[in-house]
């Protein structure tokens, strides 16, 4: 096997996958295929080496967090001679002067003028972006330009910001659920505080509650990194809560419990009474209210409509514990 | 067909089944490569450069992939019954869908993932991280330069590195293959 084309096939094959090739790339590329049979076959073979890595058996390996802390590990150990601290590297010719070098290099150039661009176009921008809302009790489906749709619960607010790199929405305020358009070519990221979800094609749910963000998927798999903790993957499924503090453990979830708002209807499991109405609140101008905060240990379990209070005050009137009584404007709920 | 319509073709078949045509490959390839590469990939060569240069050049790879798919579909129907369609997408499905349903395929893809996992093994700690935040997390290079403390070029470059030692520690299955 001859290592040197197989190296320029693996830079190639890494360039076509990061984004756009500019024009002379594209050139050099042709000509770089068309000069002969081995290089057609070497590119063949490493994009499918590419191809393969998703499918290995994810038990087979360590996830995210423990892979970049034994990675930042290494190199506090190597950190002088780094770049040589891989053994295969010496099999290699030297990275240097591989046409993918000079990419990046110029890329980091390209980034570096871009970024001041932003600085400078951060004002304009902000006007720029699509922002999509929804009032009380209002759901609304909105479809990207790449067709992927999101569809906004009430009281959400989301801004989407699509370019050649990269699909980002921002959830401002609410809760969305995400399909998105398989495109490994173009990450969908969804910023939500400081938290952010990426996913190539999948589906799934975040919610941006008063302090806490909960990141549930449906379809697929995401990768949920914020400020306070290392990335997770969450498969379909799989549920994460990321708080101020920190991220709780990757837990299953019931996908249809959390998306249950998709079909106008709230589901609970043993909620407390309190999160019934923070919950049934965002939905109602007619607001549910507690008076008593001993209530707060009282559990419901359930499916109720979103947005017809009927069902739910029947079944609090139902409680031998509860006294409700019911205004123009408020549904009062006390200890009796 | 004019030559813009037939970029515009290409351009849009790879858009749509891009991702998938690559998987085929990836997944196909490997079985017939190993008796018949040479032929193979001599055939891709030949109808690569019928094609003109001025054509290709906007996108070569997609050109590559077609031409690769629809040599790799061609020897497989010689092999095959497969009724020969004209729609890729119903082509695609039905091959996608094979492998599961031949147990030899499916073996030879376990032992296959299983070879890649050992190379992959052998490699530093940060070239695995590389790689698999990459290709099976879904973290861009940015985003990884950034958790492992090294620039995007670096990350790059890792990347590269862990690509090419899985396949030079692949096993090459044929006999009288290029070395």
């Amino acid at each position: 096997m001859n290592v040197q084309i197989y190296a320029e096939a693996t830079d190639w094959v890494v360039k076509h996958r990061d984004g756009e090739l500019g024009t002379h790339e594209k050139k050099a590329f042709d000509a770089w295929v068309r000069e002969s049979p081995q290089h057609v076959r070497a590119y063949l073979e490493m994009s499918a080496v590419w191809e393969d890595v998703p499918s290995l058996d994810p038990s087979w390996n360590p996830d995210a967090e423990e892979l970049i802390a034994r990675a930042r590990a290494e190199s506090n150990v190597f950190s002088v001679e780094m770049p040589n601290a891989d053994a295969p590297a010496r099999e290699h010719r030297d990275m240097q002067r591989t046409p993918g070098a000079r990419y990046f290099q110029a890329k980091v150039l390209y980034a570096l003028a871009a970024s001041l661009l932003i600085a400078f176009g951060c004002g304009w921008l902000l006007f720029q972006r699509d922002v999509y809302s929804t009032g009380t009790g209002e759901q609304r489906v909105v479809t990207l330009p790449d067709g992927s749709t999101v569809e906004l619960n009430s009281r959400s607010r989301l801004a989407v910001h699509y370019s050649q790199h990269e699909r980002r929405i921002d959830l401002l305020q609410g809760q969305a659920l995400f399909r998105v358009e398989r495109n490994v070519a173009l990450p969908f990221i969804v910023q939500t505080g400081s938290t952010q979800v990426r996913a190539v094609g999948t589906q799934f749910d975040v919610y941006r509650k008063t302090d806490d963000i909960v990141v549930t998927v449906v379809e697929g798999r995401v990768a949920v990194s914020s400020a306070n903790a290392l990335p997770n993957m969450l498969a379909a499924g799989e549920q994460i809560i990321v708080t101020p503090a920190t991220a709780t453990a990757v837990k299953r979830a019931d996908a249809a419990a959390a998306t249950a708002w998709t079909r106008r209807n709230l589901m609970f499991d043993e909620s407390p009474l309190t999160e019934v109405a923070f919950e049934f609140n965002r939905y109602n101008t007619r607001k549910l209210l507690i008076d008593s905060p001993e209530l707060a240990n009282f559990h419901v379990s359930g499916i109720f409509s979103s947005v017809d209070p009927t069902l739910l005050v029947r079944f609090l009137r139902a409680q031998p514990e509860l006294v409700v009584r019911e205004t123009s404007s408020e549904i009062h709920v006390q200890k009796r | 067909m004019e030559l813009r319509d037939k970029q515009a073709l290409v351009a849009d078949l790879e858009k749509q089944h891009g991702e998938r045509l690559r998987r085929f490959l990836a997944y196909r390839l490997r079985a017939s490569l190993a008796t018949d590469v040479p032929d193979l990939v001599q055939e891709v060569f030949l109808r690569l450069l019928r094609i003109d240069h001025l054509e290709t050049i906007r996108s070569t790879e997609a050109y590559l992939f077609t031409i690769a798919f629809h040599v790799l579909h061609q020897h497989l129907l010689r092999r095959s019954a497969v009724p020969e369609t004209v729609d890729i997408s119903t082509l695609l499905n039905s091959m996608e869908a094979s492998p599961e349903s031949d147990p030899v395929l499916q073996a030879e893809r376990l032992q296959h993932l299983e070879e890649l996992q050992r190379a992959l093994q052998e490699l530093s700690i940060k070239a695995q991280a590389v790689l698999l935040l990459h290709r099976r997390d879904g973290a861009s290079l940015e985003e990884i330069g950034k958790q492992l403390g090294i620039s995007r070029a670096m990350a790059a470059k890792y990347l590269s590195k862990a690509l090419l030692h899985c396949r030079q520690r692949m096993p090459d299955k044929e006999r009288g293959g290029m070395t």
